[in-house]
């Protein structure tokens, strides 16, 4: 509703300018909008996906969490599952942190994303067919379904194909239960089979289909994500012992629900989020003694600091500034890991203090299980040789990094397989850049032009002088246990703790974009239904710019050239007698214009 | 309890059941109409030839069921074995049910102690047993489809099998459990507890 805007920027015609310079408000695709750079807030900004994050706050803050969730749809299909493992840009960016903490973007969304499921199962209605063109997708992780769902709300028939039974790629497989809950992945993708997508599972690409194949089959485009399947090998002596089981493959197969015997003794090599999954994992299977070896020091960590805390939390230890060196095996099995220690050189390419190893300083650590979580590469057997790119190092498919184009025509990738091992949303805005090219590839417009470029804006900058104020919020990590009674009053409680953290936020950038009521928000100008006015005078009240005046008939009457548009009236008149009518942008323009020069 | 319809009884019959209440047979009219109406009603599908167990199943109605004040109820299969499941009124806060969890069969369990957990996108709620005895089978659909609880908590929608240690103890047990007279009395004074 409009007056959520009003809060901030009272002259509505600041917001109408905003909406001028960003295009069509509220549309999730770029598609449309004709300017070049659009200005967003902090939050949404640093978002890969560019979720509206300050309008579903703004909506929180009012109670509408129903409708804070379909915001987070606008742009993404995955609001519950970024809820609990999104890795929040967002609050990095957040300008509340310049005062004390962020708003706590993650655990908000999470909180609407359950608060709606909670009463029962979402389902949409199926996206009418509006063209024909098929469109074939590749791998069902996070880029392939984001793509598939942005391409089924503009109207294609979409199939996305997946090697394993189940969709949700590393959502599914990798990612372990306590992080991210099974059912959650399934009731998203639920949603997007809802919508009209078809997922086709236990087909191979590579084997079942080929790119030739689907073509054959009349697939107009294809949009290849079939993510980073193999773990990286550490490349030391004894590797091949029995007892040294790749990340990855030890998380999937957990995920799998297959039996896995993790020894006494658990050595994990790596200090990402993969490793810290892995510890945690073996750790609940039963190892008694979990170590993570990274050869880097605790401020270099790849892995999130709240994840770290969590397994220091569950009793794993930490050793830093040690490399393997070889695994030394008896009888075939693993029995000690032999490592170098390090210490930290100049910065390299990525940022981080290269490690140097201190010579002679060999050590051994006895273990039984060996895991080593180094970072993942890609399946390229499955890919035609002519789409793999000549230079030897990763990323080992050669993509356009805006439009995602691949060198033979119609065919796109995304996601993991065009960057490298990243995070669920980065995915998600893989995906949604893909939508848009393949799209603008269907309909002969071209890829490049107009093509959307985001810019960070706020009216919160330089808040080095004032004291940052110390305050800690943990959203709980646990579900409650409670009995039926009691869940409606926590219920409430929560809601009401939501509420006062959305009211944290400081609106700091343009408009929020809610569009929580369409007709207000479209509106320019105030247009009084005379036979429904009562003379009740609130409007001339409520008007911040003195538009509206009572005539001689005892009806309200609207003053064009004072009304901005803002609908405040709209939004108080009890008889709802006033509506806001559109005006052309021109009109808007020469409006604000005079302004300027008064 | 869906649809309720009147029923018209003669009135030297009223008389008759009145004497059965005095002697302590039934407890009201509409027990005795009820089970008129299960007699029938099985007359009816032995006449159709349908076999005793499935009889048994059909014949399960809300009103026939034991219930514990934790929204579970209690029905004694014809092995001898007490199923439990979840009562309409805890359904009506399982919307959003997405895992049923219970201990393996197998394992030993308390009068009302949890036996496992339903879990929903906020809560996990403790199922208790109404009776104490070993888990002996477990509804395997709950795994994929928990959705079944809130469309058929009675039939389709058990959770699990006790089998009772001996029948003294399922006596005392089972006499501590509610009717579901008593039962909905609990409801109507719990949702007025909360409306306050």
């Amino acid at each position: 509703m409009r007056h959520i805007c009003i809060k901030h920027n009272l002259d509505g015609l600041i917001y109408r300018l905003t909406k001028l310079y960003i295009g069509k408000a509220g549309l999730t695709m770029a598609t449309n909008i004709q300017t070049k750079v659009r200005k967003l807030p902090p939050c949404r900004a640093a978002c890969p996906a560019h979720v509206n994050v300050q309008g579903y706050v703004a909506l929180i803050q009012m109670g509408k969490f129903k409708e804070a969730v379909e915001i987070i749809r606008r742009d993404m299909p995955f609001p519950a599952i970024c809820g609990r493992v999104c890795f929040s840009p967002c609050e990095d960016a957040c300008a509340r942190t310049n005062v004390d903490q962020a708003v706590a973007i993650r655990a908000l969304k999470r909180l609407v994303a359950d608060i709606e499921r909670e009463t029962g199962r979402v389902k949409p209605e199926p996206i009418p067919k509006k063209y024909s063109q098929k469109i074939a997708i590749i791998g069902a992780g996070p880029a392939g379904l984001t793509a598939a769902y942005e391409l089924a709300k503009l109207g294609y028939p979409v199939t996305v194909f997946e090697r394993m039974s189940e969709a949700g790629g590393m959502m599914r497989y990798c990612i372990p239960e306590f992080r991210l809950e099974k059912f959650v992945v399934a009731n998203e993708i639920a949603y997007i089979k809802d919508l009209g997508v078809e997922i086709k599972t236990g087909v191979e690409f590579g084997k079942d289909i080929t790119i030739q194949s689907l073509q054959n089959e009349g697939y107009k485009a294809i949009f290849i994500a079939i993510g980073t399947q193999l773990g990286m090998r550490l490349n030391v002596l004894g590797e091949d012992l029995e007892g040294v089981i790749n990340a990855v493959d030890f998380l999937r197969a957990v995920n799998l629900g297959k039996h896995v015997e993790v020894g006494e003794k658990v050595a994990v090599v790596g200090g990402g989020n993969t490793a810290i999954d892995a510890a945690r994992t073996a750790k609940k299977l039963g190892a008694k003694e979990v170590v993570v070896l990274y050869r880097r020091s605790r401020e270099e960590m790849p892995a999130l600091p709240h994840e770290v805390e969590l397994a220091e939390k569950d009793g794993i230890k930490f050793n830093f500034l040690v490399a393997p060196k070889q695994i030394l095996g008896e009888n075939g099995k693993v029995k000690a890991i032999e490592c170098l220690r390090m210490r930290l050189g100049e910065p390299d390419e990525s940022g981080r203090r290269r490690p140097i190893p201190i010579s002679f300083s060999e050590h051994q650590y006895e273990v039984d299980t060996v895991i080593p979580a180094l970072g993942q590469v890609a399946e390229i057997s499955c890919l035609p040789k002519d789409l793999l790119s000549k230079e030897a190092k990763a990323p080992s498919l050669k993509v356009d990094p805006a439009t995602l184009e691949t060198n033979m025509l119609g065919v796109f990738a995304g996601g993991d397989i065009a960057t490298g091992p990243a995070s669920i949303i980065e995915a998600v805005g893989a995906g949604k850049r893909a939508a848009v090219s393949i799209h603008r590839y269907l309909q002969g417009m071209d890829l490049r032009s107009g093509r959307e470029e985001v810019e960070e804006t706020t009216w919160v900058k330089n808040w080095g002088y004032i004291n940052k104020k110390e305050r800690r919020y943990e959203p709980p990590v646990e579900k409650p246990r409670v009995s039926f009674e009691e869940a409606r009053e926590y219920l409430e409680r929560v809601k009401q703790q939501a509420m006062f953290e959305a009211f944290r936020c400081l609106e700091c950038g343009p408009c929020a974009e809610c569009l929580a009521n369409l007709e207000l928000c479209e509106g320019d100008k105030a247009v009084v239904d005379e036979s429904l006015c009562i003379g009740c005078n609130v409007c001339a009240v409520v008007c911040p710019f003195g538009a509206i005046k009572k005539n001689e008939k005892e009806i309200a009457q609207v003053n064009e050239d004072l009304c901005k548009g803002c609908g405040i009236c709209a939004a108080r008149c009890p008889e709802q007698a006033i509506t806001m009518k559109k005006q052309p942008n021109e009109r808007i323009l020469s409006l604000a214009l005079a302004t300027i020069k008064r | 309890m869906s649809e309720w319809k009147t029923v018209s009884i003669r009135q030297e019959l009223i008389k008759q059941i009145e004497e059965a209440i005095k002697t302590g047979r039934y407890r009201s009219i509409s027990e005795f109409v009820s089970e008129a109406i299960r007699l029938r009603l099985e007359d009816l599908m032995r006449a159709e030839g349908i076999p005793a167990e499935k009889r048994k199943e059909l014949l399960l109605t809300p009103e026939l069921l034991l219930y514990t004040p934790k929204h579970t109820w209690a029905q004694v299969t014809p092995e001898g074995n007490i199923r439990v499941g979840l009562s309409d009124y805890a359904q009506r806060h399982l919307k959003g049910i997405a895992n049923i969890m219970t201990e393996p069969v197998g394992k030993e369990i308390g009068h009302m102690e949890p036996f496992g957990v339903a879990e929903t996108w906020m809560f996990m709620f403790d199922l208790y047993a109404p009776v104490s005895g070993k888990i002996v089978k477990v509804n395997e659909k709950l795994k994929n489809e928990p959705n079944i609880i809130n469309e058929d908590p009675y039939n389709e929608g058990w959770i699990v099998e006790i089998k009772p240690k001996n029948s003294l103890v399922l006596e005392q047990e089972l006499k501590k459990l509610l009717s579901a007279r008593e039962y909905n009395k609990w409801i109507g004074k719990l949702e007025g507890r909360l409306r306050e």
